[in-house]
């Protein structure tokens, strides 16, 4: 394993191997099997303003050691990455494109990349996008980076914008008789001015709506929603709940996790399957968390993926593919790809869609 | 001159009044919203439908023409101009909500939907699109997705980027892709946020999936008034650090605002040096607690004068005058052009100072106008074309500012793009690798530079 403290020792490790893999803190085993270089040596903060809501970290850092960072200066990550008591690094999160049941009010992983230092397949290290909150210049590889599993290059540096931390959070739990039921009120809560900061709906039909913000305000708002949730709502231990969400608490074991995005209509109609063991919906329904059973595998999952037109991410839990269901890739990722990686030194796990027409006729 | 052959292919998909090849009807596309650019294109097409484009761009590639698709021509940089005897696809008439999804808070438009179009169609359900360019009544979202428009609420709200969830898009060689999940949050790689402020390079959107909000219960709009720029600077920065997250913060300064005054009568204060407008929104009871914490600190902050909004036309009127300030401002002059470099909010003051420095010693009148809590400036140089090298210098000094935004640390644009305007200057903020990988990039997409040939990238073919 070749662990690089800088960025001349991560470009000789890529062009030492005809193959790399790379890993992190190894919080989404499925994602780094096979690792051959890790980042967890290269790591700490670079650059931090509080007042520019901006800062930069090598893509080793640890998500705890970020967030201690932020919290000292009363900010915090928005997008609320999962798996970070688990060792998730920065680098990891962004290459999975993962983000937490908060990135509901102000957006994913993806809406707070603004600079990205990266290693192409060959060995160059580029720098896209900026420092700064707003940038128009120029093709904006960060955005792209973000759930391209390091398939364009090795993540070596990253900008985020950051928000100011709010000053108090709460969280109501209302259980419901049917799902449908739950979902008409996860849909009142979407569409009202309460503005929820997280929205989640798990298998037992129950609703975990989280607000945040002024101090003053907040009871006020708990009020509110507990209104549009209809019936038998309580208030429950928030930071036990957001943190059970966002590690996964809830996964038996010996089950894969899934992550699949799509309209909730289809992702309703994928979780009733006998091999989803349990499931969690987050971001109003937008994202489907799902648990499979290990032994049973993920062959039958995608098929019902692929049925649905939905695609799915295999994070955790045993050997699986990474990637199921539809296919996640474009024609417009697949070239990309050929430009960034031309000798295809990293993984190609993201299968590109066929062609769905002729390039020309 | 295209071959005949060229035309005649276009002619069997469009008919005659919507396949524009005679001159005069020409003249109407030569220029976007920069009118010191233009070019002639070889012919115009208005599709009505995603089938027409798609013929149109495979016409195109097949006859090696280089294409550019236009909407409203908006653009403030060069973006929207035509490459010379290429083809301009126009695609206004491609004005459909595909797809509206309130539930989902989910909207799929073509791309000559109106930007406050997608807002009028969700209001019914307490739904808007966020993104609000200036130019936003008659702008389109297929130019706000291919130069990642901005507008006043970024700091908050960001970009386009961050509103697009999937688009579906024909790629230059005439290639359908289908990028993006379509959700807020999906598997795989963000392929269509990539498209989006890719100012035309990586083909056209045919169709694109919108994220909707629920509108803010309350705003608060306080606009105040100020003795130097550096007062009104120093008060964002007092702001940021007070922990409040506003929906925006913007400054204008004494040109400015005298030239909104003149225009809209928005009650701006025209004897100050600086006008802060700052605007907290969402729900009631957050915004009721936000503001005594606002009004700590813009008092602590000794402005002239403060106002608060104190209804929703007083604060209609508010953002009328500013976003009505490019065309006020140039109402004072001949002639101007408009830069939207970014620099880091705590070096705002230093930038404004070597603003007034360069306008000094240029002999050129500057306004600012600008997106405060983001960092991005607006100066508006002011010119008279008619004199002999006038246009030569406006353009001298807008460099030095495009410069002096990238020795700050920041970006040569923030909304605009770097359509044709901006281009000498892409080379100057990535070097080297960063921008060899935009070039290999655009040919692994695009190998002929078929589309949009000449923004944002020097093209080799030429």
């Amino acid at each position: 394993m070749d662990t690089p403290a800088d960025l001349n020792e991560l470009r000789e490790a890529v062009l030492s191997r005809d193959a790399v893999r790379t890993t992190g803190g190894g919080s989404k085993p499925n994602l780094s099997r096979g690792a051959n270089l890790s980042l967890a040596a290269f790591r700490g903060v670079v650059e931090y303003d509080p007042c520019e809501y901006t800062i930069t970290a090598r893509a080793g850092t640890p998500l705890t050691e970020l967030q201690g960072i932020l919290a000292d200066k009363g900010q915090y990550l928005p997008f609320d990455p999962p798996l970070a008591e688990r060792g998730a690094t920065l680098g990891g999160t962004v290459a999975a494109g993962l983000s937490g049941s908060g990135a509901f009010r102000h957006g994913v992983v993806r809406d707070f990349l603004l600079g990205v230092r990266f290693v192409t397949g060959d060995g160059q290290i580029v720098f896209g996008g900026g420092k700064v909150v707003k940038n128009a210049a120029g093709f904006d590889f960060p955005k792209l980076m973000a759930g391209a599993l390091g398939e364009l290059g090795v993540l070596a540096e990253l900008t985020l914008k950051v928000f100011p931390r709010p000053e108090r959070v709460a969280t109501l739990e209302a259980r419901y008789d049917s799902r449908a039921a739950a979902a008409a009120a996860m849909r009142r809560l979407a569409l009202s001015q309460v503005e929820p900061a997280c929205l989640d709906l798990d298998s037992e039909h129950r609703l975990y709506v989280r607000l945040a913000g002024a101090h003053a305000a907040l009871d006020a708002r708990i009020a509110r929603a507990r209104t549009l949730l209809g019936h038998d709502a309580r208030e429950i231990d928030d930071e036990a709940c957001w943190r059970d969400s966002r590690e996964f608490a809830w996964l038996p074991p010996d089950a894969l996790l899934v992550k699949v995005g799509g309209s909730f209509d289809r992702l309703a109609a994928i979780v009733d399957a006998a091999d989803v063991v349990r499931h969690r919906f987050a971001l109003a329904g937008h994202v489907a968390w799902l648990a499979c059973p290990v032994a049973a595998g993920v062959a039958s999952l995608a098929e019902r993926l692929r049925a649905q037109r939905l695609a799915g991410l295999v994070l955790l839990g045993g050997e699986a593919p990474v990637c199921v269901g539809r296919s996640v890739g474009d024609p417009l990722f697949a070239r990309l790809r050929d430009a960034l990686d031309p000798q295809a030194v990293f993984a190609r796990s993201i299968v590109v869609q066929e062609l769905a027409h002729a390039a020309s006729d | 001159m295209q071959p005949a052959s060229f035309l005649r292919e276009l002619a069997a998909v469009f008919p005659a009044p919507r396949l524009l090849t005679a001159a005069g009807a020409l003249s109407a596309y030569k220029s976007d919203g920069l009118t010191v650019f233009h070019a002639q294109p070889a012919a115009v097409v208005l599709p009505e439908t995603a089938g027409e484009v798609l013929a149109a761009v495979r016409i195109c590639h097949r006859h090696g023409v280089p294409f550019m698709a236009r909407g409203s021509g908006t653009s403030l940089s060069g973006g929207a101009m035509p490459v010379e005897q290429g083809l301009v696809i126009g695609l206004n008439r491609m004005n459909r909500v595909l797809d509206y999804r309130p539930a989902e808070r989910v909207a799929v438009v073509e791309p000559g939907v109106l930007n406050h179009q997608v807002s009028r169609h969700a209001a019914a359900d307490g739904l808007y699109y966020a993104p609000d360019p200036s130019s936003g009544p008659v702008c389109t979202i297929g130019g706000n997705v291919a130069f990642n428009a901005g507008g006043a609420h970024c700091l908050k709200h960001g970009m386009t980027a961050n509103h697009v969830l999937g688009i579906k898009a024909v790629l230059p060689d005439g290639e359908i892709a289908d990028l993006g999940s379509g959700s807020l949050d999906g598997a795989g790689p963000g392929s269509a946020s990539f498209f989006v402020g890719s100012e035309g390079l990586f083909g056209i959107a045919l169709e694109i999936a919108l994220r909707l909000l629920p509108l803010p219960e309350r705003y608060h709009t306080v606009l105040g008034a100020y003795s130097s720029m550096q007062a009104a600077g120093d008060t964002v920065t007092r702001i940021v650090e007070s922990g409040l997250l506003c929906g925006a913060i913007e400054i204008m300064d004494r040109l400015s605002i005298q030239a909104v005054e003149l225009a809209v009568h928005a009650g701006y204060p025209t004897d100050a040096a600086a006008a802060l407008l700052v605007e907290l929104e969402g729900p009631a009871e957050e915004v009721e607690a936000e503001i005594p914490k606002l009004a700590a600190v813009l008092e602590r902050s000794r402005p002239n004068s403060l106002r608060v909004a104190a209804d929703a036309a007083e604060r209609a009127k508010i953002w009328k005058g500013r976003k009505a300030a490019f065309s006020a401002v140039g109402r004072l002059s001949a002639d101007f052009i408009v830069q939207d470099g970014v620099v880091p909010r705590t070096r705002l003051g230093e930038a404004l100072a070597e603003i007034d420095r360069l306008s000094a010693e240029f002999g050129m009148p500057v306004a600012n106008v600008f997106h405060a809590g983001d960092g991005n400036l607006h100066p508006l140089i002011l010119f008279d074309a008619r004199k002999r090298g006038g246009l030569e210098r406006a353009e001298k000094l807008a460099g030095e500012i495009l410069r002096l935004c990238i020795r700050l640390g920041g970006s040569i644009t923030g909304e605009h793009g770097v359509g044709l305007e901006k281009r000498p200057y892409l080379p100057e903020q990535y070097l080297g690798a960063d921008l060899d990988v935009m070039h290999r990039v655009r040919r692994a997409v695009d190998p002929r530079e078929l589309a949009n040939r000449g923004k944002m990238l020097v093209p080799a073919a030429v």
